[in-house]
């Protein structure tokens, strides 16, 4: 009897232990299945499809006349593939015979570690054709590596569109928050600089997507009986739009050409319009080095030059405006009646302000000068006075109008603004009280003063086109009004005087040209103030002035506008004025420079580059810091010879 | 000592617990082709037909003729098993590094399963064989005897997961023994210290790397989400996302597209989730309790001492293959290779189980 209990109470223990392990699997089924299972669902469907995206084809970029400046051109790229049958070091050590490489396990491993496909990684981009032969023959060999057709930019002229077109890279997160473009796809490229930046909505067209179905490898499912209805997905992408520039490609060539070995900028516009017929900045970068992947000592060595050829200068480099500036100046003191066509100051090579001498750079004076003599012959003694009269504020007042201190609103990106000094700008700089002494530099640009070439053409621009600031543009476009600045017709017309007169019988014969009348200025800016009152052909290139030319032509019926600055270019008559007539010529008179030498272009270089993880994206908007010039600016701006 | 021949009686027989072996076995056929179809094991769905017939012919067969027979001649069988398992390391066909296999013309067998069915056999006729209710030291010592003997000539394959299994057969003999509950409890404890020393001793000497990654990966799941961790998780997110009506047969991605690691053997519960969601396991797991709830009354019921210790230790068998296997599933115990009696797919391993089962319900069909 006791046993039968015995036996009856191990049988309860045995039927308890059944029903609680059983309950326990229930109830942990029902948590995982009804609980979590929405979870557990999403994480299924990320398991079996992969969303591909799908490149809208950059557009191309063509020239005025239709000529290719760039394109998409094929490349070839090593990629390797996890997922296939074969031993991975095998397969590294089979590949490097194969094509003479030097890959360790290491480089494959950072190759999947930057692919969101977590078996396919990129090993290597632009690999040569031959390769590409070696490997598909190889298969068997190789079975893990395998080669990828990508588009990857190409630059058909170089370095003479360097500045204009920018160049493209991978998409950061900066960008993709500032451009509102998602990143669907690491790999994704888009304009960094120049054209490429600014017109990145037009080329680069819309991204399509594939939804597909993947096995547990990460292969497309083919097999119709596996396939789940529904699951693919296709989204066709939209290529992106061609874009015509207003750029000639042959006037950008001369232009470039004429400037020889020096350093500089030269901006040609059609003041009516705003189209720029040539832009060019010097020394210039060849954009096809960041279509590449850009190696970090390759980098180094454009960063460190001292030439600086990363800055695009017509945009980013701010100068002194040194006499340039005058016509400006003039301008201001006729609209707010300082100045008139009588009005005449006496210039005796020297004037004492407030204790200090302000110099001409005529020493014996230019005796008795009226406003059109003064900018004739770029009087220092007549500005000196008639700023003092204008005074800092209406000089400010207008200056805003025409551009300075302010962007152009070319459709560049990364545009800078220079200094256009004023009470408020002083005191914000933490710089005290404007002192009435700190105008008359002012008044022959320079002191505080600092512009950017393309803030000057601006000015002349505007002047050509009765006061109508029409918005600079390099791409193709309607016209658009910046600024309509009240200028009478009284000053254009005494302002078109002075400035032909500085072409005709002034500083700037040189930019004379038969038949046209050249309305321009020139303008020499000062590096260091050791050079005031030398010969600044004996100085060392580095510390001799800038050459400013700048203007527009005919004087009756302005059809372009332009500004050259030549760094360390010495006196703006000379290579200054020089540039603008071969311009001035092939613009106006379609006529071709004799000497000019065919283009030197070089073949696009494409060379293997290994992605390490050294590698960095150039970010070209970096570079300028605000206030840091390329030149020195001085202060002291009196003893400016023109 | 024979029994009196007595007639096969249809009226007699236990109807729901063979309704219940016959749906598992389809049930399980279902998922095997589902498991496998599109796959390069698309021919395993053929073979597990042949396998479900044969599978029949011995259910039918053990449900007809008496199981007394099968525990008279079981200890024949039992020795030359054990023969078979000694050769097994020179015979055997080596399957990731285990020798658990004979290989007989493109078919596979497997000894170390059927040896469990003649292991009970032998022990029962031992127990028959024995008049008194009460078990001497001796008595113990032979028992586990002829368990521990196949248990560690299957270690020596090595086969862990196969061996272990024999460690419900040693629950089986005590709960059988005139041992108190407390007893039991405080032997089983025991025992349990004893194998844990054993399990050190052999995770220095010869556990495979494969076996450890297993148990260290059951500790700390996070711990290689690649490796073992990566069988886990896949489980986990196929038998969630079956939700609850599941994603329909032969529709589970995580199966056919081959993220869910052995999805026809060991992982066929999470193929059963998948497809047919929180209803299907919770099915299986109500059938399953059914018949095992069946197997416990038998062995509670029966007047025979035979009849009792091989309905005891059958269900300890399949309780500890079935809870096992659907914790393994469901993540709360470690990946060890023990497959679902009825479901998983191995033609050894369902005609042994089948085999066992029909000896249940043949005890219980009560003309005897």
């Amino acid at each position: 009897m006791k046993e039968q209990l015995d036996s009856q109470s191990k049988f309860k223990f045995i039927r308890f232990c059944l029903y609680f392990f059983f309950l326990l699997l229930i109830l942990k089924a029902f948590y995982f299945q009804v609980i979590k299972g929405e979870y557990y669902r999403l994480l299924s469907f990320n398991n079996f499809t992969r969303t591909i995206l799908l490149p809208g084809r950059r557009g191309q970029i063509l020239d005025k006349n239709g000529r290719l400046l760039c394109e998409n051109r094929v490349s070839f790229t090593l990629m390797v593939d996890t997922s296939k049958e074969g031993k991975l070091d095998e397969n590294i050590q089979n590949a490097n015979r194969l094509l003479g490489l030097n890959l360790t396990r290491k480089d494959i491993d950072v190759a999947l570690r930057r692919s969101p496909v977590k078996t396919l990684g990129l090993v290597i981009r632009d690999i040569p054709l031959e390769w590409v032969q070696k490997i598909e023959a190889n298969k068997d060999i190789v079975p893990m590596f395998q080669v990828e057709m990508e588009l990857r930019r190409e630059y058909k002229e170089g370095k003479l569109f360097g500045h204009i077109l920018g160049y493209v890279g991978l998409i950061t997160e900066n960008e993709s928050k500032e451009m509102g473009i998602p990143i669907l796809d690491p790999f994704q490229e888009v304009g960094k600089a120049g054209v490429e930046k600014s017109a990145n909505s037009i080329l680069m067209g819309k991204n399509g997507w594939k939804r597909i179905q993947v096995n547990s490898l990460g292969r497309e499912v083919e097999d119709p009986r596996l396939k789940l209805p529904g699951i693919e997905e296709k989204q066709e992408p939209t290529a992106g739009k061609t874009i015509h520039l207003m750029v000639d490609y042959d006037l950008q060539n001369y232009i470039t050409n004429s400037f020889g070995e020096e350093s500089g900028s030269a901006v040609f516009m059609n003041p009516k319009t705003g189209e720029i017929y040539s832009y060019v900045s010097l020394p210039s970068i060849d954009p096809n080095i960041f279509s590449r992947s850009i190696k970090k000592k390759e980098w180094e060595e454009i960063v460190s030059d001292p030439s600086k050829p990363l800055i695009n200068r017509p945009i980013q480099a701010t100068y002194p405006a040194g006499s340039t500036f005058k016509p400006f100046i003039a301008s201001v003191g006729l609209e707010e009646g300082d100045l008139d066509l009588g009005t005449s100051f006496s210039c005796s090579g020297v004037w004492e302000y407030g204790g200090n001498p302000f110099h001409c750079w005529a020493k014996g004076g230019h005796g008795n000068v009226d406003l059109i003599t003064a900018i004739q012959n770029s009087c220092n003694i007549f500005f000196y006075k008639a700023g003092d009269k204008i005074g800092i504020d209406a000089i400010s007042k207008w200056g805003k109008l025409y551009g300075f201190g302010g962007l152009t609103g070319i459709d560049l990106p990364n545009e800078r603004c220079g200094i256009l000094p004023s009470r408020e700008w002083k005191k914000s700089k933490k710089l005290g009280e404007w002192y009435n002494g700190e105008t008359l530099p002012v008044a022959i640009g320079q002191g505080y003063l600092a512009v950017t070439p393309m803030q000057i053409l601006s000015f002349y621009s505007t002047v050509a086109n009765d006061g109508v600031r029409m918005k600079p543009h390099i791409v193709e476009g309607e016209p658009q009004v910046m600024m309509k600045v009240p200028l009478s017709l009284r000053t254009i017309s005494i302002l078109k005087e002075g400035l032909s007169r500085v072409v005709s019988s002034g500083t700037g014969r040189k930019a004379q040209i038969g038949g046209i009348e050249v309305c321009a200025k020139t303008g020499t800016a000062q590096v260091v103030k050791a050079s005031a009152g030398k010969n600044t052909y004996s100085l060392e290139k580095e510390i001799r002035d800038h050459a400013w030319f700048a203007g527009f032509a005919p004087k009756d019926d302005p059809r372009v506008s332009f500004v050259i600055m030549v760094e360390h270019g010495g006196h703006g008559g000379d290579i200054a004025a020089q540039i603008a007539k071969v311009g001035l010529e092939y613009i106006l008179l379609n006529k071709k420079p004799e000497e000019v030498k065919p283009p030197e272009i070089k073949p696009v270089q494409i060379g293997p580059e290994i992605p390490s993880e050294e590698q960095i994206q150039p970010k070209i908007e970096e570079q300028p810091q605000e206030e840091q010039n390329v030149t020195i600016d001085t202060s002291g701006g009196e003893n400016v010879p023109n | 000592m024979f029994q009196k021949p007595v007639t096969f009686s249809l009226k007699e027989q236990d109807f729901l617990g063979i309704v219940i072996v016959l749906i598992l076995i389809f049930l399980g056929g279902e998922m095997v082709t589902s498991a496998t179809e599109g796959t390069q094991l698309q021919n395993y769905a053929t073979r597990e037909s042949i396998y479900i017939i044969l599978a029949i012919l011995v259910f039918c067969l053990t449900l007809y003729i008496p199981y007394t027979i099968w525990v008279e001649y079981g200890y024949i069988f039992y020795i030359l098993f054990l023969c078979i398992l000694l050769l097994m390391p020179f015979m055997g066909k080596s399957v990731s590094g285990s020798k658990s296999w004979f290989a007989i013309g493109g078919w596979g067998f497997q000894p170390s399963e059927v040896m469990k069915a003649f292991t009970i056999l032998a022990s029962a006729s031992y127990i028959r064989d024995q008049e008194l209710d009460s078990f001497t030291l001796r008595d113990f010592a032979i028992l586990f005897g002829i368990v521990l003997l196949p248990m560690v000539l299957i270690m020596a394959e090595p086969d862990f997961g196969t061996a272990v299994t024999y460690i419900s057969i040693l629950l089986a003999i005590l709960f059988f023994s005139d041992l108190k509950l407390k007893e039991i409890l405080k032997w089983s404890i025991i025992g349990l210290c004893i194998a844990l020393v054993l399990f050190g001793i052999s995770w220095f000497s010869f556990f495979k790397p494969y076996q450890k990654e297993r148990i260290l990966t059951f500790l700390d799941p996070q711990r290689d989400p690649k490796k073992a961790g990566y069988q886990i998780n896949q489980a986990k997110i196929a038998v969630g996302s079956g939700k609850m009506f599941g994603k329909g047969l032969h529709s589970g991605t995580q199966n056919r597209l081959k993220f869910l690691p052995a999805p026809h053997t060991d992982f066929i519960v999470a193929v059963v989730g998948e497809e047919l969601g929180f209803i299907g396991v919770a099915s299986v797991c109500f059938l399953f309790l059914i018949l095992l709830s069946k197997f416990l009354t038998v062995a509670e019921t029966t007047t025979t001492r035979e009849g009792r210790f091989v309905a005891l230790s059958i269900f300890f068998l399949f309780l500890f293959h079935t809870i096992v296997n659907i914790a393994m599933v469901l993540g709360l115990f470690p990946i060890m290779g023990i497959p679902i009696p009825f479901l998983s797919y191995g033609g050894t391993f369902l005609l042994t189980t089948t085999f066992l089962s029909g000896l249940v319900l043949n005890i219980s069909s009560k003309h005897f």
